[in-house]
């Protein structure tokens, strides 16, 4: 894993008032616990795959838990990754697509437009992270499931790619409540599933623009690192790892 | 009305055309019909043609009209993808490229329809395709009609043929 | 065959004889053959009507292997279709007398194998039925395709490639149609006339038909070109290990003049023995086809063995696992069955003169198109299936979905030559003809 290739204090927005969302994640926090994987689940609509599909590599979840095995047996040692879209500048899912159903919006987010997608799956090819996952049926919730949805987020039909979204109905609803209540954006008034859901408090996310914000402070620590960055792809979710 | 003659060789025919433009006819008013192409030696019946020209131009027209459209669509609805800039000569290349193609391409063959006569209208009556002759035709007036049949049987014409205008 | 052949003489009624005589009558083995070759281009299709009821899950292609043998299929036919325009256009440019049998016999390779190769983008597509968003046109939604994208690319360029070829096979067609109106009569008759949109054969309509080709030639030599450059920029434009390569633009092209060249020497060989061109089709032909093949498979180890070697020597671990798995892991089979159709099959076959028979040419050809396919094959999958994380390597298997429909775009290849020369004649009677009065 490469060193930070952008520092975090050099991240900016065409506008002063706009904020650029990003993620840092503390890995000698994580303990694999999954609790982010099924928050997300659950927040986002996302179809649950069974036990075949699951086996055949057509799981759909939008953060997901690497491992990494160090050593030998029985001297090993297991290090976990929580992998979700990167939101990168430069993102290589964006310019492949021919339809513009992935772009990037003004607050620095990839964006995935869902109704415009027609499915060639270019995007999720040319994504080094992998993190793009693609309806290959129409969605299905087994019972009860299904009446649990999320009703801020819309369902995806068959042969349309997602992704993690950092939650943005989450955060357009952080963003209405402040104007609401005649206010500015908090840092922490926005919580994507994944990180309210970690019981570690392994992740932090928020405007890397605002050098006070939670965010910004962990992205700028030496620890900091950004997943295969020497791509070029300049992602905006930080890996916070102690380097051997 | 038009002057239909029959030969058996090139050189017969080419004879013909010579001897015909020698007396004053139009050589736009000859055609010779064959069922494969004859090579008539250069001056003989030379036909101008701006089909190289043409396609030049429809494949400039073409090809930078695209790319106006290009430029265009992405100013019209900018949208960032992967930091590249919105007009970006690089990623729209290929497609200038392939446009610029496709303007040569519908030129030539657009060049091709109007310069063979195949699209026009109103066309000379033309005698059916046989493999075993070469037919002449040429358009004259009826006052000059004596002359130019002599003159086809001189040339070493099988037999010619008088054609009435259908118009 | 009298209501056809007028009083004529020599070669020329040969010809006419020899060449229009396929496209009388219907023996039982066509309309056995027609009918197989149809049955699976009906099961492709039913495949693929599946495929869009349920859902392109059907089909085995998962995470991270999202593109499968589709796009394989894809790369694979529209370098066939190199077979045609690239080798008439270079033929003609290069004014080669030996051609005149062979050009249309190519011309029709590559319409076909772009009908079908054209087909694979769409069957491909999650939601095929919104394909047209793809198209640049005026909307309610403002929005215009992304130009800046390869697909998009690859769309015009195939749609620039079509149009030419298939105006590039049209137009020398239009003097054999005029005389296949005046040879036939009825409803068959005022068809041919109609296609021939009124060719008399006047020495202007012979002017710009042969300055048109030329001019066609020379332009569809540059779109052929562009088509499988761009073909390649599909791969070559993504940071996916071992597709993002400089070396892929002119790899493409060489791959596929080489399967064209193997395409369109198999197609002669069917056409010699089913429709008797033996006199058309000579071993002349064939031997120096033959060359151009050898030719080719050298280039093509060449290519291969750069793009390879820069590979191992550069030793990045992304790209490594991807070359491991090619060429000593779970593909070397495949790698290797390949390295022995392109290369030494061919090169043994068609190098060492002795052996240069016309049955080891059509042996050689087989093993190209065989070993062409496994090179897309492993160009587009094992990249995918290794791609950066370790965490996210997955393997890769098609389904019956996909395999009924690659068999199926064989069949229809089959099927479209076959109705193909039953209607038009498949060597060019007045090039042949030029050719004879030349002589």
């Amino acid at each position: 894993m490469s060193d930070q290739l952008v520092p975090v204090s050099e991240i900016q927005s065409a506008d002063d008032n706009v904020p650029r969302w990003g993620m840092a994640i503390d890995l000698d926090r994580c303990t694999g616990c999954e609790a982010c994987v099924v928050a997300c689940h659950v927040e986002n609509n996302i179809p649950i795959a069974t036990e075949d599909d699951a086996a055949m590599g057509r799981s759909s979840h939008w953060i997901r838990i690497d491992r990494y095995y160090e050593g030998t047996f029985p001297d090993i040692k297991v290090k976990y990754r929580p992998v979700l879209c990167q939101q990168c500048d430069d993102a290589p899912c964006e310019p492949v697509c021919p339809v513009y159903a992935t772009y990037q919006n003004a607050e620095g987010l990839n964006v995935q437009v869902y109704n415009r997608c027609v499915g060639t799956r270019y995007c999720a090819n040319n994504c080094p992270y992998q993190v793009r996952v693609f309806n290959w049926f129409d969605p299905e919730w087994p019972e009860p499931l299904d009446l649990q949805l999320n009703p801020d987020v819309s369902i995806r039909p068959g042969g349309v790619m997602e992704k993690c979204t950092f939650c943005v109905q989450r955060i357009q609803r952080g963003k209405l409540d402040a104007q609401a209540e005649g206010r500015k954006v908090e840092d922490g008034d926005i919580q994507p599933a994944c990180v309210q859901g970690c019981p570690a408090e392994a992740m932090a996310f928020g405007d890397l623009t605002d050098p006070e914000s939670k965010v910004s402070q962990w992205a700028g620590v030496g620890r900091s690192t950004q997943l295969l960055g020497e791509l070029g792809t300049k992602p905006k979710v930080f890996y916070l790892e102690k380097s051997d | 009305m038009y002057l239909r003659a029959e030969f058996s060789d090139v050189e017969a025919t080419a004879a013909a055309v010579q001897m015909m433009s020698g007396t004053g006819v139009d050589k736009r008013d000859i055609e010779v019909f064959s069922a494969r192409p004859v090579a008539f030696e250069r001056g003989i019946l030379d036909r101008s043609s701006r089909m190289s020209l043409l396609a030049v131009v429809s494949a400039i027209v073409v090809g930078s009209g695209s790319t106006a459209l290009m430029f265009y669509t992405q100013l019209d609805y900018p949208l960032v993808t992967g930091g590249m800039p919105l007009n970006s000569g690089w990623a729209t290349g290929v497609i200038t490229f392939e446009l610029t193609m496709l303007g040569a391409i519908l030129g030539t063959v657009g060049v091709f329809l109007w310069e063979s006569g195949l699209l026009r209208k109103n066309r000379s009556p033309a005698p059916a395709i046989r493999d075993d002759v070469l037919t002449l035709q040429v358009r004259c007036d009826p006052e000059r009609a004596e002359r130019l049949v002599r003159l086809l049987a001189d040339s070493g014409a099988i037999q010619s043929t008088r054609v009435e205008d259908a118009s | 065959m009298t209501t056809l052949a007028k009083a004529l003489n020599g070669p020329h009624r040969r010809v006419r004889e020899d060449v229009l005589h396929p496209l009388e009558g219907l023996s039982f083995w066509y309309l056995a053959s027609a009918a197989f070759f149809s049955a699976l281009v009906v099961g492709a299709l039913f495949s693929w009507g599946c495929q869009i009821f349920w859902g392109i899950g059907v089909a085995g292609i998962r995470r991270p292997v999202f593109w499968g043998l589709y796009i394989v299929n894809f790369v694979f036919w529209i370098g066939i279709s190199h077979a045609g325009t690239l080798i008439s256009a270079i033929l003609r440019l290069t004014d080669a007398g030996w051609r005149k049998p062979v050009t249309r016999a190519a011309e029709a390779i590559t319409v076909f194998a772009l009908m079908i190769g054209g087909m694979f983008p769409l069957i491909h597509l999650g939601r095929v039925w919104l394909f047209y968003w793809l198209i640049p046109y005026p909307n309610d939604r403002l929005l215009w395709p992304n130009f800046r994208s390869p697909l998009v690319w690859d769309m015009t360029a195939i749609f620039t490639y079509i149009t030419g070829s298939v105006l590039y096979l049209y137009l020398p067609l239009i003097p054999d149609l005029a005389e296949m109106a005046s040879r036939s009569q009825g409803w068959k008759s005022r068809v041919y006339r109609l296609l021939s949109i009124g060719w008399t054969g006047s020495d202007r309509q012979w002017h710009a038909l042969e300055r048109a080709m030329k001019l066609m030639a020379a332009m569809i030599l540059a779109v052929a070109v562009s088509v499988h450059s761009v073909v390649s920029y599909d791969f070559s434009m993504s940071i996916a290990p071992m597709w993002h390569s400089t070396i892929f633009a002119p790899y493409f092209v060489a791959g596929a003049i080489f399967s064209g060249i193997a395409a369109l020497i198999l197609v002669m060989f069917a056409l010699r023995k089913f429709l008797n061109l033996g006199r058309y089709l000579r071993p002349l032909h064939f031997h120096n086809l033959s060359k151009l093949l050898l030719l080719m498979c050298l280039v093509w180890l060449y290519f291969s063995a750069s793009e390879h070697l820069t590979v191992w020597y550069g030793n990045e671990h992304i790209e490594m696992a991807v070359f491991n798995a090619r060429v000593y892991g779970e593909y070397a089979p495949y790698f290797w069955l390949m390295v022995a159709c392109n290369f030494l099959i061919p090169f043994i076959l068609l190098g060492i003169r002795r052996l240069r028979t016309l049955g080891a040419i059509a042996v050689s050809a087989v093993a190209v198109l065989i070993g062409m396919w496994l090179e897309r094959f492993l160009i587009v999958i094992p990249t995918l299936s290794y791609s950066a994380l370790p965490a996210a390597w997955g393997p890769y298997e098609a389904s019956w979905v996909e395999l009924s429909i690659t068999a199926g775009t064989f069949a229809a290849m089959a099927l479209f030559y076959m109705i193909f020369v039953k209607i038009f004649p498949i060597i060019a009677i007045w090039e042949y003809d030029e050719d004879v009065s030349a002589s």
